[in-house]
Parts: C-alpha cells; structure tokens; sequence
C-alpha cells in the first residue's frame, strides 16, 4: 500500500535495468516489475518513483480502530477527508507520469484507457481490482466498483460501509479530474455481506440523495434506479 | 518454470527440496529441446502467421480492422506481434503465470478500455489454427494452451 | 487512430537489439528475471572461462539453480524488456475524452 503519493523523494528513483533499457515499458505492473526493493537503503521505490511502504491487514485495524476511538463517529469524514485530499494530490501526480510516460497531454486521451492507466498502480499496490461504469454519465453520474477492498477485506462483515478513504479518494481525484465539485459515496461494501463495493461519484445533490436514501434502508440497486429516473429525494 | 523455482526457493528455505517439488524442473529439462525448437519456429514464422491470422479475420469480418472510422490494421498488428512474442517466450521457459502477471492482466484491462475483447477473441481463435500450420502436434502442444489463455483473458466481455 | 513511428531507444548501442528477435542463445544469456545477485551472475561468468566451475552447495536453492549454466552460453546483459514498447494508445477513441467526459458534470 503506498504511504503517499505526493511527491517523490528527489533521491528515490526507480532503476530497474528493465526500466533502464524501456523505461516507456508499459506493462510494468507485475509485481517486481513495478517495485525495485533496495535493502540497503531500506526502500521501496515504484515505477513511478513513488516511496511505498508494505503494510499488514494489523496496520488497517489499528487505523481504523484507533481512528474511531480516537474521533468516534468521526472517523467516517475524517477518513473521507483524508482520501480526497490524496486524491486531489493524486490527480497532479499522475498527470505528470501520464505525460512523461505515453507523450500525450492527458486531456485529449482517451478516457477509459486514461482511467485504467490511473488505476493500475493502485492495484498493483494492493488496493483491489476496479471496474468503472460510465453508462450514466449523460446524467452526470457515475458508477465505479471496487473488488478485494484493502480495507474491507481486512475488517469483514462488519454490517456497515467502511470504505471511506477509497469514496474520498474518487471524490478528491475525480474533482480534479473534471475541474467541478464532485463527491462520492459507497453504496454498497463487502463489509455488509456483498461481493464486491460500489460506489457513485457524481454532484453532491446525487450524493445527499443516495444518502438519505441509503439511510431509509435502500439497496445499491434501488438507488441505481431512482437515479436512473431521476429522481433526486 | 522461473516463477515455479522462485516459490520453490522460498518455501525450502533452509532444508533439501523434495524429489516431488524437484519434478517440474525435470520436465522442463525434457521439454527443453521441443520449447527451443518451437520457438524458433515461431520466431522465423511469425510475419507469416500474422498475415495468415490477418487475411482470415478479415474475410470472417472486415469490420474487425475497423473502430469507428478508422483503421486499426497497424495497430492491431502491433498488438498481435507483441503477445505473440511474449507468447512464445513464455512458452520458451513454461511460464504461463508470469505472462499472466506481468502482461496479460495489464492488456486485458486496455483492451477492454478499447472496446477490443471481439476483435481479441478472434484474433487468438484464428491464431491456434493457423499456427497450427507452421508446427509439428507436439510443437502445437506447447503454445496452443497459451494462446487459449490469451483468447479467454483478452477476448471475453 | 494515429500512425505511430517507432524511435529507437535512446542510447543506440547493441544493447538496444530487440531482444524478441535475438536468436535463442541470447536470449537466455540476458535473461535476468529474478534480478540475480551478483554473485550468482559472477558464478555463471566463471563457467563460462573455467572448465569447471563448482556451485558451492551453501547457496540458497535459488541461487544455485539460477547459476547452472543451463545451455552453456555466453553471459550478456541482463535485460528481458524490448527496446521498443509496441503498444501506443489511441489518440481518439469515438472521441471521448476527458474534456468531454467533464462536461457532463
């Protein structure tokens, strides 16, 4: 899982001699491929010359767990918080490796194969798999499923959402992204006895009404179709 | 094989390997000749294949070379030499589960991105028939399986 | 979708030969995949010079398969990465990119 991902260390580069002979190598993300270990230094350095750090699944309970002792019922916005403000930092890190990578402004790309490449450093950190759902987006919304959540495969069955740091970070780099005021909120999690986590991004009008909705003891489904609808309370 | 011998090293750390988890090192040692021999095959063949693989896609369905109004030849061609290529070479070392992991999981998820899964599962369906024609069964046998893997990871929705 | 025109890599020595069309021998030759150490690869250098070269059996299992100079060829640099990625994305798709996609919020 990384620690962070603004800005990299100026000393910290990835090195690799496969990186060395191509570094425009784009199928980088197998696992020693993406990370260059150096135990001297005790680094873990991405392809992206980012530091990372390998946690365990005691690192996400202690994390959460003291989050909520600390702030209560606090710690859902503040780890929602926390994710947006990665994902804003995110969203001029990556602009900058896109670039440098595939020689293109990232504004004329084309925009799933631009949002695959944003997310494949994720998943190969450990974050989960994702599948993103653009058939709304003439409505202004939009959809984006999340399997083996790092945090809610850590805590289990739980009967609630836990996956507030990965909503804020869609939230924050998506904001970005689109130059407009965007949230997110998880409408379904593997911490409530589903498959898979989903999540809808879209305006806070969107997302205080699947709130409220959720609140009533909707599912992801009825949500999906009230919106579809358009209903908005 | 190489990703065999990487779990084999970590798990007998310390003690002598078993004759059982010595067993996949002996039969790439037998296999060893026929993977050399096929991948040269391959090697010297694969222009051939490419447009052999090419001419009958387009006459199942021209479309296939098509994305809107443009013409994808050259980049389908690019692809196609490229996993080809690392095809064989996992082939060559009998390592299906680093092709999977250092390439086709990453291309799986581009080529969705693209729309492309149709013209994928074709192209790979083509292609065992046609290499077909350029090896012995025995060779066949060695990179059939692999390019089945690849028509199911690149060419299903 | 864009033509693309294939540069070669930068530093234009032998090195940059495109290792998929290097004929078997070299091939393994520079294969490095598990980033041996470099005593493993000084093992496999002394094979090539010495007549016999004895693999300490202290080795770990690893490194000592990896030294076995499996087809008595000649050690080269390890790269295992082609000189020139194939792969270039579309530079318009059905024309959806990220400025269309951000008007629609």
């Amino acid at each position: 899982m990384a620690n962070s991902t603004w800005g990299s260390t100026p000393e910290l580069l990835h090195q690799s001699s496969a990186k060395l002979k191509n570094p425009k190598k784009h199928n980088h993300y197998g696992f020693k491929d993406f990370f260059q270990f150096d135990p001297n230094r005790g680094t873990i350095v991405d392809w992206n010359n980012s530091q990372n750090v390998l946690t365990t699944e005691d690192f996400i309970i202690g994390l959460v767990e003291g989050l909520e002792e600390e702030v209560g019922e606090a710690s859902a916005a503040t780890m929602y918080t926390i994710g947006c403000d990665w994902g804003q930092k995110d969203a001029f890190f990556f602009e900058k490796w896109f670039e440098k990578e595939y020689d293109r402004p990232m504004r004329q790309t084309n925009l799933l194969f631009l949002l695959e490449t944003w997310w494949w450093p994720f998943t190969a950190q450990g974050w989960g798999r994702w599948e993103i759902d653009l058939g709304d987006r003439k409505q202004g919304f939009m959809f984006i499923n999340i399997f083996d959540s790092a945090v809610a495969r850590t805590l289990g069955d739980v009967g609630k959402p836990v996956c507030f740091l990965y909503a804020g970070l869609f939230a924050g780099f998506f904001t970005e992204l689109v130059k407009k005021q965007l949230s997110c909120i998880e409408i379904q999690c593997y911490s409530m006895g589903e498959t898979y986590c989903k999540f809808l991004l879209g305006g806070q009008d969107r997302i205080d009404a699947a709130s409220f909705w959720l609140n009533e003891g909707a599912t992801a489904r009825d949500i999906e179709k009230r919106l579809r609808s358009g209903e908005l309370r | 094989m190489l990703s065999q011998i990487q779990r084999l090293s970590q798990e007998t750390e310390g003690r002598y390997a078993s004759d059982e988890e010595l067993r996949f090192l002996v039969e790439y040692a037998r296999s060893f000749e026929l993977r050399v021999q096929t991948y040269q095959k391959i090697q010297a063949a694969e222009a051939q294949i490419l447009q052999q693989v090419q001419a009958k896609m387009r006459s199942l369905d021209p479309t296939l070379f098509r994305s809107g109004n443009d013409d994808i030849t050259n980049k389908w061609k690019r692809d196609t030499l490229r996993t080809l290529r690392y095809s064989a070479a996992a082939m060559l070392i009998d390592d299906p589960e680093a092709l999977r992991e250092r390439f086709l999981f990453w291309f799986q998820t581009i080529m969705r991105a693209f729309g492309a899964q149709k013209s994928c599962g074709v192209t790979y369906t083509v292609m065992q028939e046609v290499i077909k024609q350029h090896l012995t069964t025995s060779e066949a046998s060695l990179i059939l399986p692999i390019l089945e893997v690849n028509r199911r990871m690149l060419g299903t929705v | 979708m864009s033509s693309m025109t294939l540069s070669p890599n930068g530093n234009g020595s032998q090195e940059t030969q495109n290792w998929l069309q290097s004929s078997v021998q070299t091939f393994f030759a520079t294969c490095n995949w598990d980033n041996q150490s470099i005593e493993v690869q000084s093992l496999k250098l002394s094979a090539l010079t010495e007549v016999e070269t004895e693999l300490a059996l202290n080795l770990s299992v690893q490194d000592f398969f990896a030294a076995v100079n499996w087809d008595g060829t000649s050690l080269s640099s390890p790269a295992l990465a082609p000189a020139q990625d194939l792969f270039e994305p579309a530079e318009s798709d059905d024309g959806f990119t990220l400025t269309d996609f951000s008007d629609l919020f």
